[in-house]
């Protein structure tokens, strides 16, 4: 017996190192990697792949990932001139989704996917994201674009309020440029290919507020032209806010030139170059590590409504992943996506929104649970008027126009009428 | 076996005689290590000289020391290689620093005290001064992406330092006791270069840059107990010896001590070393891809840095062509590297144009 113990062991060994080696390979079934194209990028991009890393310790799957500045471009680009389309792609423009999905390069969702999206996930964020009987993507993030960034030091060393109307910020700017020690805002719109989409979430806060819901809705679908009165008001308003001389730190040089992520850095400086800072929720994530809170370090307000009653009506977006591939371990990807818990160390560490309901409340840190709060209680949500436009014009040529025109090179009547002219072309 | 009949053998208690390595040490003592002559004890004695001639030799010591130290500062601020070698010619620091080495191995513990004394004097003064001379003139740098190259090339010590130096020191043990080879000190100076860290640990504490400033002292530590090391195992196969037969048994534990000292130094040196040998990873697997990319482009600039383990990277390129998208680039980077990147890509379009006007 004493002798035929080390054979037993040895087998038992070579058994384990086998099994070992045949368990979790580090591709997947049919030997590729899943690859995602999306527009996280640095630490977004981290944060992603974390949430990502369960699905490859569970499956063995390696999952790559790739993003770009230049997103919507690289990914037309792969999908339909180089044709070599990512496995997935997580896409912020619904735009750009139905594009996919009436070109054909979209692959409807698997029964798997199906599942677990009706199992974790409301009934009116599918409704938002879903029109059609054929399902294509997992809403993935939700984003709160009517956010203003401020420090509480430098407006209680100035005495300054949060205002409650949009007039009450105008005062608001007003006094500011005029004492002018420091600007009133932030702002730049530099992101490569994408340069301008920053432009456009601020003229849609302002075409919700100045003219409502219903206008907004009829102006991203197309039935209103940007020639319109109305959103010509709300282009005026948004250059005597924030364009005109003395209104941004660093003028238009500064908003065409500066990396649209690092547009905040005047507002944290010692010596703050700027007052406010309008920007999503997850502009939190291009910033240094601060507390935020009313009396803390940063703090931030929703951008107030035209009048003082109820609250303000909010702009939103949100991120969809969709695949261009059928493979099983493609679907395990979507399906992993949709799951409960995706996406939960994101949640945890801040930045991040999911969409999902089965991400309770209180896995959100407290500056993130508060923007959750304001998405539930805001009377009015409506999606980003430019990302729902069709591709080709809300995220490229509206883009570039719209910096055109803050840099003085159009006339509204010029930026109007090239926009108009290529939604009327479609 | 008979014990090796050399000098050597006088000198030493070592019992190796009966087994097979105690054999080849003897052999080695017997054929390789000499028994040093009066004038080469002398010569040690007289690097840190005692008695009167002591105050002289220390005056002449500082005053060099703050010459050579304000030499460096100014040679490092203006970015002059030139400068900072007439620094080290000038610099009289590898004096007690072999001094501190002949004390090791001889077991002279007052020399040694004395030697280390003046080593930190010089330590002290080369600091201050280049602290001063950097809160003086050191005004054109406003933060660690503008020091000098000069400077930031003293804030990454790595392995090749730590080889240097315990080849100079080795050098530095060869030649001071032997008068007739000194003229070749000058050169173990300026290889292992001592003042100029020092002068710029002085400038980056100014500059309020620790971080740069901590670097730069482990590169002057990393010379110090290099050069104490090499410089006392030289020594000691050159047949220098403590004298009493008590002091013998310390004298493995002083060489112990150096030795650990080398090692703590070489800890930190191996992970920087590893740093930079991953930020040439990333440099390798940049220019590799690019090539790949478009082999039509050439690098204008490139800027390549590991963190834990995501690299950055950030590339300018010129091309005659429409730039190809950057993420095939970064896939290319990503899979040669096998790691995170992180890649700031700018394109510059190189137009040609011939023209000619009559």
């Amino acid at each position: 017996m004493n002798r035929l113990l080390p054979a037993v062991a040895l087998t038992v060994v070579v058994m384990l190192a086998a099994a070992c080696g045949a368990s979790p390979t580090s591709l997947s079934d049919d030997g590729d990697p899943v690859t995602i194209f999306g527009p996280y990028r640095e630490t977004e991009a981290d944060r992603f792949m974390e949430s990502i890393a369960e699905f490859t310790a569970e499956t063995g799957i390696e999952v790559r990932y790739t993003s770009s500045s230049g997103f919507v471009e690289d990914l037309i680009e792969r999908v339909e001139v180089a044709r070599v389309p990512p496995d997935i792609a997580i896409i912020p423009q619904p735009g750009v989704v139905d594009r996919f999905v009436e070109t054909g390069a979209a692959v409807p969702l698997g029964p798997d996917t199906l599942d677990e999206l009706d199992a974790n996930y409301g009934d009116d964020v599918l409704a938002a994201f879903h029109d059609g009987e054929i399902r294509y993507t997992v809403p993935f993030r939700q984003t709160l674009k009517s956010v203003v960034w401020f420090r509480p030091d430098v407006f209680d060393e100035h005495g300054w309020r949060i205002p409650a109307t949009l007039d009450d910020l105008e005062a608001l700017v007003g006094e500011i440029a005029e004492a002018g020690e420091l600007a009133p805002w932030c702002f730049s719109v530099e992101a490569g290919t994408a340069t301008g989409w920053a432009a456009t979430d601020w003229v849609e806060d302002l075409v919700l507020r100045r003219s409502g819901p219903e206008i907004y809705t009829q102006w991203s679908a197309g039935t209103i032209p940007f020639a319109d009165p109305d959103i010509e008001a709300a282009f005026d308003e948004f250059r005597a806010l924030v364009v005109d001389f003395g209104r941004t730190a660093g003028g238009v040089p500064s908003i065409v030139g500066t990396r649209v992520d690092r547009a905040w850095e005047p507002l944290l400086d010692e010596e703050p170059g700027c007052a406010m800072y309008k920007q999503a929720d997850f502009a939190l994530g291009w910033m240094p590590e601060l507390s935020v809170g009313n009396d803390e370090e940063l703090s931030w307000f929703v951008l107030p409504p035209a009048e003082s009653a109820g609250l303000a009506p909010l702009v939103v977006g949100g991120d969809q992943a969709i695949r261009f591939d059928d493979r099983p371990a493609v679907s395990d990807v979507m399906t992993f996506l949709a799951g409960a818990q995706t996406g939960a160390p994101w949640v945890a560490d801040g930045g991040f929104i999911s969409a999902k309901t089965s991400i309770d409340e209180t896995q959100y840190p407290p500056v993130e649970r508060r923007f959750v709060d304001v998405l539930r209680d805001a009377p009015t949500l409506v999606f980003d008027a430019s990302d729902q436009m069709s591709a080709d014009v809300g995220s490229g040529l509206l883009w570039e126009a719209i910096t055109n025109w803050i840099a003085g090179a159009l006339t509204y009547e010029e930026f109007a009428g090239i926009v108009d002219d290529a939604r009327n072309a479609e | 076996m008979t014990a090796p009949a050399t000098a050597g053998d006088e000198n030493d208690t070592v019992a190796e005689s009966q087994t097979p390595l105690g054999s080849i040490v003897g052999w080695f003592r017997k054929t390789a290590i000499g028994t040093p002559s009066d004038d080469e004890q002398a010569a040690l004695d007289e690097l840190i000289p005692e008695g009167d001639e002591f105050v002289p030799f220390l005056r002449r010591f500082a005053s060099l020391t703050v010459l050579s130290a304000s030499i460096a500062a100014f040679g490092l601020l203006s970015d002059s290689a030139a400068v900072v070698i007439g620094a080290m010619l000038v610099a009289p620091l590898m004096v007690p620093i072999t001094a501190a080495a002949a004390a090791t191995v001889r077991a002279q513990n007052r020399r040694l005290v004395i030697s280390l004394l003046v080593i930190g004097l010089g330590v002290v003064l080369a600091v201050l001064v280049g602290y001063a001379t950097s809160a003086v003139a050191g005004s054109v740098v406003v933060g660690a992406g503008s020091l000098p190259s000069e400077v930031s090339a003293r804030t990454f010590p790595g392995l090749l330092d730590l080889g240097i130096a315990i080849t100079a020191g080795g050098a530095a043990g060869y030649i001071s006791p032997r008068r007739s080879t000194t003229s070749a000190l000058p050169g173990v100076g300026i290889a292992v270069a001592l003042v100029p860290p020092l002068a710029t640990v002085g400038i980056l504490l100014q500059l309020g840059l620790s971080t740069e400033a901590r670097n730069a002292l482990l590169l002057f530590l990393t010379n110090l107990a290099a050069i104490v090391f090499a410089a006392s195992v030289m020594l000691l196969l050159a047949g220098f010896r403590p004298h009493q037969e008590a002091a013998r048994g310390s004298l493995r534990i002083r060489l112990l001590v150096t030795l650990v000292a080398v090692v703590a130094v070489a800890i930190p040196l191996t992970l920087h070393t590893r740093s930079a040998l991953r930020d040439s990873d990333l440099l390798r697997a940049v220019t590799e891809s690019v090539v790949d990319w478009d082999e039509t482009v050439r690098v204008i600039e490139l800027k390549a840095d590991v963190a834990d383990g995501r690299g950055t990277v950030e590339l300018i390129v010129s091309g005659p062509n429409d730039v190809n998208p950057a993420w095939r680039l970064a896939e290319l980077v990503r899979d040669r590297f096998d790691g995170p990147i992180d890649l700031e890509l700018r394109f510059e379009r190189d137009d040609l144009f011939v023209v000619s006007a009559r």
